[in-house]
């Protein structure tokens, strides 16, 4: 019993330790009420099981290989013109008409998919998360979900959307969320978007790891800069809905994406934040940049054909309707991974004139 | 951005006498700067002609420039001639290649019974019987046993798209190796630029722009004096000079000064140079945002039409037309053997209308109108003309034709405006096309790209 005592004395005595411990980090971490992150990792939620049959049992998609051959047969007679320029027009000026497709485009099967709830309602369409939350609206999951390369761990969008995000200085996504007094609990913060300009910090085994530095891109990332209210409950950021224009990862076309309704659903630690982030994609948005981004060539390495990807993506549209009552965006959500950074507010250094060394200047030099 | 509007106004160039203006001393002199290249020996009726923005490149004896056109990885397979051997011939192509990932070869070409040999669109540069090797210039045999003349090896041609001495639109200096991408394009043949080996030429859209030869910015400043750094203490924590070494002596445009620290120095037309410590890229515009510090160009492109201006973007500056909407050039190599360019009035316009309008001259026009040019207009340059256009085909319009519209064109290419952007400072059609809009399809007249490769 003694012993037993003593082992609840030294076991308390352990978590105070750690509770004060942890208090005292994320004080000198949070001093000026204030901590950065940094994205590290991007891709598109999308539920798989281990073989695909439950979610895409018939199989995935075509892609442009594959609809090519079906289109025009080697045994016709075959014309720049009537076959590759035929096709090229579809991906580049796509219709709705789906009496184009080779073969009746495969959505994925049941009603579990990653993501938010971003209505606050529970709709016929709405998917149940793998934990039992319903009402997510992912319906971007419907469009990409049965296509190779949308698909994890190695599917080529994914990789490649990840890998260049990763390796380039371009479009870094970090948001500082400031006037915050605890990772724990704080109802009211705010949590700014930003474009980052500097290499992601990592250690020597190629994890990424905070305590790195990003200085802000106000010379050409201006309207990348977003703020909006959120609050922290049991160590999870939720962010209120914003429309934002979000950097995209890749280095080609127009890198951006046009966000109804945008938000985060973060687990924070002093070092990392990671779950989700969702909104309303704009549809012609981010159908042109995924053309703009890779071409048809690059799109065969995932078998994914973006006329067909076009077409599901209105028929999957559940927001944003214009004067028709078409709708224009659909629900969407990212598997996302941060990394703690501290962000650098100083405006772009200009060199004096009177060669006393570089003195900041509040306005960017043009 | 204020070298960009500088160089926008100041310069009206006429074909080989080019004013790359750059130096603030050499433009305080008043005099037209030409880009220096190392004189060597020419074999009769080749001489070098200074373009109005390639800068000096070989020519023959009417000023047609001269091009070669080097072997080039495609996705599958290799094309384009490797030293010593010209495949540039009389035959013309009836099917693609299949080179250019993913459709397969076989395919009959469009417009393929008016489809020109490749020798038509690239005439050889014939040599005399009895011709000897000059210098780097040398002889070779064509297939049908003529003779050739070539430049380091490679095959020389003249372009069918040139039409007056000075013009270069058959290729360009600027990056080539974008092969997997773009198809395997021809380079003007130039003679060497004569810089030490410590520096470099890149040719960007804003201009050949000097670097160090790992591609590092090179910068003046307006505090220095003709070969006098006044870089010192502090300045050095962010502008380095680049050291010559201790034994060199004076190259064309290029002296060495004694810099304070006690180091030699660089400089070029007269003006010290400088690397910037905190530039991340490479070659880099960012020290020119820097008060009183300046990139240095051998070359700057003449102006662009009046009107038209320059606008921020998501990573850098491209140009607009007169009401802010940004300019677009259309890129297009065919996918044959002999990888003809597709992109000028003359070529099938079916690759064109394929991106642009779903196979539709008018729906192209719509989505993608041409940047009209006001009567009367004209250009000071060679690179910027006005174009007499077919509006229902989009091919060049005949002589007196009634419905014909005046556009503008650079480098004998029609420019283009977006439907989808909105307003001044929209980019919604960059890279729009096959390849991010290199081997058929539209980018945006990037001048400066602070991220990535677009002003290459």
């Amino acid at each position: 019993m003694r012993g037993f005592k003593m082992l609840l004395s030294t076991t308390a005595l352990a978590a105070a330790t750690m509770i004060a411990g942890s208090a005292a980090a994320e004080d000198s971490i949070l001093k000026d009420r204030k901590i950065g992150f940094v994205l590290n990792s991007k891709a598109m939620a999308v539920y798989q099981t281990a073989d695909a049959k439950a979610e895409c049992p018939n199989g995935f998609n075509d892609g442009p290989r594959e609809q090519f051959v079906k289109f025009f047969p080697e045994s016709q007679k075959r014309t720049v013109v009537d076959t590759q320029l035929k096709y090229e027009q579809e991906w580049w000026n796509p219709t709705t008409d789906t009496s184009w497709e080779p073969q009746q485009f495969k959505q994925p099967a049941g009603n579990i998919a990653i993501g938010l709830n971003l209505d606050g309602k529970v709709g016929p369409n709405d998917f149940t998360s793998p934990d039992g939350e319903t009402g997510i609206d992912n319906q971007i999951y419907r469009v990409i979900g049965c296509i190779v390369g949308w698909r994890g761990p190695e599917g080529q969008s994914r990789h490649f959307v990840r890998s260049y995000q990763q390796r380039f200085d371009y479009n870094r996504t970090m948001f500082e969320i400031t006037e915050v007094d605890s990772l724990t609990n704080d109802p009211d913060v705010t949590v700014t978007l930003y474009r980052g300009r500097d290499p992601l910090f990592a250690n020597a085994g190629g994890d990424f790891i905070g305590g790195g530095s990003q200085r802000i891109d106000y010379r050409w990332g201006k309207q990348f800069i977003h703020a909006v209210k959120g609050k922290i409950v049991d160590g999870v950021l939720m962010t209120e809905p914003k429309r934002v224009t979000m950097p995209e990862s890749t280095a080609r076309g127009v890198p951006k994406m046009d966000i109804h309704e945008w938000r985060l659903k973060l687990k924070l630690t002093e070092t990392s934040a990671e779950g989700l982030m969702g909104g309303y994609i704009d549809v012609e948005r981010f159908y042109n940049a995924l053309g703009q981004n890779w071409g048809t060539h690059h799109r065969s390495y995932g078998q994914e054909s973006l006329p067909s990807e076009y077409k599901a993506l209105y028929r999957n549209a559940d927001a944003v309707p214009d004067a028709s009552g078409r709708n224009t965006a659909i629900s969407a959500a990212w598997d996302v991974k941060f990394s703690q950074v501290y962000i650098i507010h100083s405006p772009q250094q200009v060199a004096s004139k009177d060669d006393k060394g570089p003195v900041t200047s509040a306005v960017p030099s043009r | 951005m204020k070298d960009l509007r500088r160089f926008g106004v100041a310069l009206a160039v006429t074909v080989a006498v080019v004013a790359g203006a750059t130096s603030a001393f050499a433009q305080s002199r008043g005099k037209p700067v030409m880009e220096d290249y190392v004189r060597e020996p020419l074999p009769p009726g080749i001489q070098v002609v200074v373009a109005d923005f390639e800068g000096p490149v070989f020519a023959d004896a009417s000023g047609k420039t001269l091009y070669t056109w080097p072997v080039t990885p495609l996705r599958n397979g290799d094309a384009g001639e490797q030293k010593g051997k010209p495949t540039c011939g009389e035959v013309p192509y009836k099917v693609n290649a299949g080179l250019m990932s993913p459709y397969p070869g076989g395919l009959e070409l469009p417009e393929v019974d008016t489809r020109p040999a490749c020798a038509q669109m690239w005439p050889p540069v014939l040599a005399p019987e009895g011709a000897k090797e000059v210098g780097k210039f040398t002889v070779v045999s064509r297939s049908d046993g003529k003779k050739q003349w070539a430049y380091d090896g490679y095959a020389l041609y003249t372009s069918a798209l040139d039409e007056m001495p000075g013009d270069v639109r058959g290729g360009t200096k600027k990056k080539t190796t974008r092969g997997d991408s773009q198809g395997a394009g021809r380079e003007p043949a130039a003679p060497t630029e004569n810089n030490p080996p410590q520096f470099k030429v890149y040719t960007l859209q804003s201009g050949r722009l000097l670097t160090t030869s790992d591609s590092r910015s090179v910068y003046v400043s307006d505090r220095d004096a003709p070969n006098k750094s006044n870089c010192t203490a502090a300045c050095l924590n962010e502008w380095t000079p680049v050291q010559a070494p201790a034994h060199v002596s004076q190259q064309g445009d290029w002296t060495v000064l004694d810099h304070p620290a006690g180091i030699k120095q660089w400089a070029f037309r007269r003006q010290p140079v400088y690397t910037r410590n905190g530039d991340t890229k490479r070659p880099s515009l960012e020290g020119g945002d820097m008060a009183g510090w300046h990139n240095v160009y051998v070359t700057k492109p003449p102006a662009w039409p009046q009107g038209f201006a320059t606008r921020d973007m998501q990573s850098g500056i491209v140009l607009a037309d007169s009401q802010g909407r940004t300019i677009y050039t259309y890129q297009c190599l065919d996918d044959a053997v002999d990888q003809l360019p597709c992109d000028y009035p003359e070529a099938p316009q079916a690759y064109r209308l394929a991106v642009s309008g779903r196979g539709d001259q008018a729906m192209s026009m719509k989505n993608f109108p041409y940047v009209l040019a006001d009567k009367g207009a004209t250009s000071s340059s060679r690179r910027w003309q006005v174009m007499s256009l077919d509006p229902t085909t989009g091919k060049r319009a005949t002589v007196g034709q009634a419905d014909a519209i005046s556009v503008w064109a650079y480098r004998g290419r029609p420019v283009y405006t977006c439907t989808r952007d909105k307003g001044p400072g929209d980019i919604e059609c960059d890279t729009w096309g096959e390849f991010y809009g290199w081997r058929n399809g539209y980018k945006a007249f990037w001048l400066r790209d602070d991220y990535g490769d677009n002003d290459e």
